[in-house]
């Protein structure tokens, strides 16, 4: 008895000296958190631009009781990628957990062929390892797609995605490209790459007419998009991919900095919809419940220690 | 024979809810009470940016959750400004009243009544839309306003009774600031007006005078979707919001006429 006592007392002991010595006290980097946005001034993100494009710490407009961040376009804005409304850490993440609870806006009726992006992603350029960019992506004219992928590569052009249309159940494609071979897209065929082959229907789903839970783990040789089941709480993963192309493996490897943007685009419309490139005609309400990130500790520590980061 | 009886009441029952769902959509008037005694509204000064009034309430919805009201909200055009933010619904109702009206509790009488807003810019988005906002008084059976329709933001549309007068100030646009609007009543006339935020000047709209317009009135501030209302010029301009395009209240005001 007093020897399982002991026994267990040690290990727990171990367990707490592993921690200790496992958790990242860098400087340079986000702690976990919960951004739940319940103050007129986030605690873990800044914004980018005017104030007035963000509304932290108020009601929901669309569902009672929920206090959220509202991030409103601008008819006014230029096209292209983070020339919008846009929030981010301001210091850097890496390896974890990446989540949120969204709600895009439902614009379909009053503008079917906005160009419009809400980008959850990962950015950060790093001088010897290129890019770190990992997406999930809505294009507001079709909100029951949704588009996974990183983009990696010194030059910034090296593309792996997904998209998904779970309202059907349905994988449209799985592709690669980069300028090895003049940036042609091409599908994934192996295992590694198209992991899982096909994805569950969430009856009704389209990310403008409710909140979803989005997020990602990031591991050094793996990346796993998913999305929350609304009604039973279970993860359904939307891409697990350990694969990769001929030339990139396309999974981020550098430190990296956690944002969320919405903009207009004008030469990216939605696969369903070729006319969606329109700007917007009214300032639209993005609404961001919470967002959360859970490092690897012990692998970012050892990454760095690796990699003389 | 009793059959024969029984068909015509169901034809006319039948007959009576179809009127009922044409009706124009102006305010059902409020049955007349007349034991009971008035109860006038003292000064109302609401400024939105904390707690409202005992005086004034918001009118809700009973048989849907509720997006209409979101007061303290940092507006979304003037920085360290908070106002009540008034959305309309795609589902409401055609009518008066029947999107985001705030109301005096007890009925006004002669006095100063205004109101501080910014209406939506929604001619891009939906140009035929047919939503007004603005503010009203309305007695028993009559409705006097002054209000901002959506699809022509460059007028004013004051309302008495059945007559209706379109005026358009020079350089207006209801989208590009918060406008001060208001209506003067008393016993000898009935002036519309409004003011800039850049000079506080107020400018007359219309004063008219030798009116009937007597009996204490609720004033309200209404945010609605019309489908009898089009605009000059634009007679498709009735159509249902397609989005639920914010209204940003920043006060309202009624001073009754000193004895």
């Amino acid at each position: 008895m007093n020897i399982k006592v002991i026994t267990v007392a040690i290990a727990m002991a171990g367990a707490v000296c592993l921690n200790a010595q496992t958790a990242d006290t860098d400087s340079r980097f986000m702690r976990p958190f919960t951004e739940d946005f319940s103050s007129s001034k986030p605690t873990n993100f800044t914004f980018s631009g005017t104030s007035l494009r963000y509304s932290s710490g108020v009601s929901s407009f669309t569902e009672k009781g929920t206090g959220v961040l509202i991030m409103r376009i601008s008819p006014d804005d230029p096209a292209g990628a983070g020339r919008g409304p846009e929030i981010g850490t301001p210091k850097r993440t890496h390896f974890g957990t990446y989540s949120a609870r969204i709600r895009v806006p439902d614009v379909k009726k009053v503008q079917p062929n906005i160009g419009s992006v809400v980008g959850y992603f990962t950015y950060r350029v790093d001088g010897k390892f290129g890019l770190s960019e990992i997406d999930f992506e809505w294009l507001l004219a079709d909100p029951q797609l949704i588009y996974l992928g990183t983009w990696t590569g010194p030059n910034c052009d090296q593309r792996i995605g997904r998209t998904v249309n779970l309202a059907k159940g349905e994988i449209l494609y799985t592709i690669y490209r980069s300028s090895h071979d003049g940036g042609k897209n091409h599908n994934f065929t192996d295992d590694a790459s198209t992991t899982p082959k096909s994805i569950p229907v969430i009856k009704d789903f389209d990310a403008s007419k409710k909140f979803y839970v989005y997020g990602f783990d990031w591991y050094p040789d793996r990346l796993t998009w998913w999305i929350e089941h609304p009604e039973t709480n279970e993860k359904i993963i939307l891409w697990d991919y350990r694969g990769k192309t001929p030339n990139f493996t396309g999974i981020p490897v550098s430190p990296t900095t956690y944002l969320l943007n919405f903009w207009h685009t004008n030469n990216w419309p939605v696969d369903t919809n070729p006319d969606s490139i329109e700007k917007p005609a009214y300032p639209y309400s993005l609404e961001i419940d919470w967002m959360k990130y859970e490092p690897f500790d012990e692998l970012n520590i050892e990454w760095r220690k690796k990699n003389n980061w | 024979m009793k059959k024969v009886w029984t068909i015509i009441f169901s034809a006319l029952v039948l007959c009576a809810c179809n009127n009922a769902s044409e009706e124009p959509d102006v305010p059902a008037p409020n049955p007349p009470s007349p034991e009971k005694p008035v109860v006038l509204s003292k000064p109302i000064s609401e400024d939105f940016s904390g707690k409202m009034s005992s005086l004034v309430e918001c009118k809700t919805l009973v048989v849907r959750d509720d997006f209409r009201y979101f007061p303290e909200f940092p507006s979304f055009t003037e920085r360290n400004k908070k106002v009540m933010l008034l959305r309309i619904d795609p589902i409401d109702a055609a009518g008066i009243n029947r999107g985001p009206s705030i109301s005096s509790k007890d009925k006004c009488h002669y006095g100063t009544y205004s109101a501080n807003f910014r209406a939506p810019k929604t001619i891009d988005a939906q140009p035929d839309l047919g939503a007004c906002v603005g503010l009203t008084l309305t007695d028993d059976d009559r409705l006097v306003a002054l209000e901002v329709r959506l699809s022509d933001p460059d007028a004013l549309y004051l309302v008495f009774g059945d007559e209706e007068f379109v005026v358009r100030p020079e350089g207006f646009h209801a989208y590009s600031q918060f406008y001060t609007f208001g209506i003067d009543w008393s016993l000898v006339d009935v002036v519309w007006w409004m003011k800039t935020s850049e000079n506080g000047k107020k400018i007359v709209l219309k004063d008219m005078l030798n009116t009937t317009f007597r009996n204490p009135a609720t004033f309200s501030f209404n945010y609605y979707f019309s489908k009898i209302k089009p605009v000059e010029n634009k007679p498709l301009s009735v159509q249902a919001p397609y989005y639920a395009y914010e209204v940003e209240l920043s006060t309202m005001e009624y001073a009754p006429e000193s004895q």
